[in-house]
Parts: C-alpha cells; structure tokens; sequence
C-alpha cells in the first residue's frame, strides 16, 4: 500500500510524509479475551491494549488507512470526527512514546 | 536440572519427535558426545550439587561410547535417568540389567515407533529384561486410534514399574506433529478413562509438563484425583545440552533461545537468561482466556506449555507514514 494511498483519502496528495512509523524488531502481539498483549520480550516489557485501544490496534495491523479509522472510532465512540481523530492521534503518540513503534527511515 | 543430549542419531523416526529439527537425518551431521564433554557435564552437576544425570538422544543408548559414560556417572556417585525409545541395543541393555535399580531408570516412550510390531515386541522385551529400572511413558501425538488403557497391559505384562508417565506431543520447530490446545479436551477425555482403569489396576499416571487444569471437568479432576493421578499444570523447562555443547531450555523453546557453550554458564545465568528472553510471556498461555483466568493469575497452572503460546504470537511488522501535520501532532511532546 502506498503512502499516497493511505494519506490521500480527502483527495488531497501527499507526495511525501514526513515521518513514517515501524514496529520495534522486537514487538510481537497476540490477541487474548482481555485485549491485545503487545510484548518486547528482549526489555521484559509488555503492555495490555483493551477495548477501543486493542481495535485500534488491529485496525492498524491490517493496514486501514487513517481516514478509514478515524471514522470507525468516531462511530464506536458517537463522537465527532475531530475528537475522534483526537483519540487516535493520542493512541499513536502512546506507542511512539513507549518505542513500540518507532520512526523508521 | 540440566539433560545433556548423547546423541543425535535415533534408530526411529517419529512424527512427534520434540528433537526433529535438530537429530540427525540423512542431510545433517551426526553429533556424539566426546567423553570429555561427558566429564564436564558430570562436573557441572557436581558444582550444582544434582545427583541426577540425566541422558537423551535422538536415542542415548546408541552412542558407542555408551557404557563408558553410564560406569562413569555411577563412578562419580550419581543417579542416573535414561529417555529411550525403548529400541537399547542388546550390549547395553545386558549392562543396564546389572544395575540397581535405584541407580538408573530407563523412561521408554512407548509412543515411539507408532505402535509398529516389532518395534513394540522390542520394547516388551527390554521393559521385561529391566523390570522395576524401566518406567513407561507416553506421548499423546494424536487421537484417531488411540488406546491408552491398552498401555495397561504392557505394563502387566512385563514386570516394569506400575507407573505411567502420560505427556502431550508440543510444537518443537517446524516439523513435528503435535497436539493442538483445540484438542485438549478430547485428550482429557481418554487421560480420564486411562486414570480410571490405572486406578483399578494399580497403576499410577503421571502428568509430564504442559496439561492446563482447565482441560479437564470439574468430574474428570475428581476422577484423577480418586485414582492418585499426580497431576501437574505446570511448563517447567529443563535445560537440554546438545553434544556440541549448544544448550536451550527444552527442546521446544531450542528455536527461540539458545546459548552456545552452555556447560560454561552456571545454572543462574541460563535462568536469567531465559527471565529475560522469554518469562514476560508467562502472562498468557495457550488459550485466548489464560491471561485473565483466576489459575493462571494465581500461578496455579502455568497457561500450558510456553512454546505452544509462542505460536500464538504475530510478528508482522506494522508499518504506517503520516503527512507532515499529522505528523507534528504525534511526534511533539
């Protein structure tokens, strides 16, 4: 999928993005009835993703552009889209900051 | 507990086999053990105060040097615990029978050799020539035709020890056949008719690593425990050594961590190390619920065996790019 194709959903283009996000080499997850277990297992670290944060999560596994989320969030939540994208811009900000994903060339 | 691995050659070739990837087929190098690593394996369970030593293959019992090393271990003042497949060449099973048996048990896998005729006529005849020195064990791989009560009557038969050591085939790699946890259930089912007629017949059932409690109904664990089943749900590694000294904790977890020179770290090292690598798993298990059941909260059952919950994992890279602006939003702060 390109950058184009999963920026550009309000028609505007983006040719180039500023910054794009990968996985730590050491994250693996798994789905559990409690959630999302996001493990980096070298730093014995975890973290349990639940209810809208573990979809959240699968919805940027499977590639969903953003667009795309931010409207299923703003459903689930019966929020406005601004807000919604508000929610997921933080949940973003989270897994950066936790270096669970991390800004790749 | 530290097993060190003889041999990786084995007269069988079983679908189950934990040790698959890394015995020796036609393609791969055969491994033996030298007499000095032998030594210093024995060493090594001086300087850690275990009495036991523990040997396995591919099939133990087929390294030349075989002998050499029982006497030596026995020399050395330790016990000594065999995993064979049950097919012992005939020399050395004539000098297992010499020994007391509170000196060495020889644990056959009675799965080994699927129930083949001859293989199984072999290993009535050695359960019989060691007695009370051999304890039976059984792998459960699959369930289409599966008999245990009939595991009963080899151990009528032949004199060995009324005991049973009962495990489930887990993934070891990338080849053998194991036990799905979707299976499990069934798999408590025919445990539970087996700990009913062992009860009646004098036998005792041991559980080897990776049952979850859960498998079974509250009436089937009251069953196992009316017949003195020793139950356990726990995963407990035990450090497996290859001849070249390569040492992982257990053979389904060989993939996931290994150590080279093994016989150089102290036991607390390889424990550290497999805490660091692997133990953060520990707060799920085989099933989607282990993370949040009471059991698994409360460590009385482990979740079942940790390599079955690594194939749980997903490791596909997530990649996603943002705009510039969405971009500020993330990154500032």
């Amino acid at each position: 999928m390109s950058i184009h194709h999963l920026m550009g959903s309000h028609g505007e283009t983006v040719e180039n993005s500023s910054v794009r996000f990968s996985s730590h080499d050491d994250v693996a997850w798994l789905r559990d009835r409690a959630g999302v277990f996001v493990f980096k297992s070298r730093c014995q670290k975890y973290w349990l993703l639940a209810g809208l944060e573990a979809d959240l999560w699968d919805w940027f596994v499977l590639g969903h552009p953003l667009d795309i989320i931010t409207e299923r969030f703003a459903a689930i939540t019966n929020t406005p889209k601004e807000s919604a994208r508000q929610g997921v811009v933080r949940f973003v900000r989270y897994l950066v900051q936790e270096e669970i994903w991390v800004e790749a060339s | 507990m530290a097993n060190l691995m003889l041999t990786n050659r084995c007269n069988l070739n079983c679908d189950f086999c934990f040790a698959l990837d890394i015995m020796g087929g036609a393609s791969k190098t055969s491994l033996e053990v030298s007499f000095d690593t032998f030594r210093k394996y024995i060493d090594y369970l001086d300087r850690f105060g275990l009495g036991q030593a523990r040997l396995l293959g591919g099939e133990p019992t087929l390294h030349p040097e075989f002998s050499r090393f029982l006497e030596y271990a026995l020399s050395r003042g330790k016990t000594v615990l065999i995993f064979s497949n049950g097919m012992i060449p005939t020399p050395v099973l004539e000098m297992l029978e010499k020994i007391h048996p509170m000196d060495c048990t020889v644990l056959i896998n009675l799965t080994s050799g699927d129930g083949l005729p001859s293989v199984r006529k072999r290993q009535e005849v050695v359960l019989t020539r060691l007695g009370q020195r051999a304890c039976p064990g059984y792998t459960i791989f699959r369930l289409a035709h599966l008999q245990l009560p009939q595991l009963l009557d080899i151990i009528d038969l032949t004199g060995c020890q009324r005991c049973l050591r009962i495990a489930m085939a887990q993934p070891s790699g990338s080849s053998n056949v194991f036990i799905h946890p979707k299976q499990y259930r069934q798999v408590a089912q025919h445990v539970t008719a087996l700990a009913a007629e062992a009860g009646q017949r004098k036998v005792r059932v041991e559980f080897d690593c990776g049952f979850v409690r859960c498998m079974f109904s509250n009436e089937e664990l009251s069953v196992l425990d009316k017949n003195d089943v020793s139950v356990a749900w726990h995963c407990g590694p035990v450090w497996d050594i290859t001849p070249d000294a390569l040492t992982f904790p257990c053979f389904a977890l060989a993939e996931r961590l290994q150590i080279p020179d093994g016989l150089d770290h102290d036991l607390d090292e390889l424990q550290n190390k497999f805490n660091s690598e692997l133990s953060v798993l520990r707060i799920t298990g085989v099933y989607p619920e282990c993370s949040s059941c009471e059991l698994r909260v409360t460590e009385k059952c482990s979740g079942g065996c940790l390599a079955v919950t690594l194939k749980r994992l997903r490791y596909t890279p997530v990649t996603r790019a943002f705009n510039a602006s969405e971009a500020f939003v993330f990154t500032k702060g």
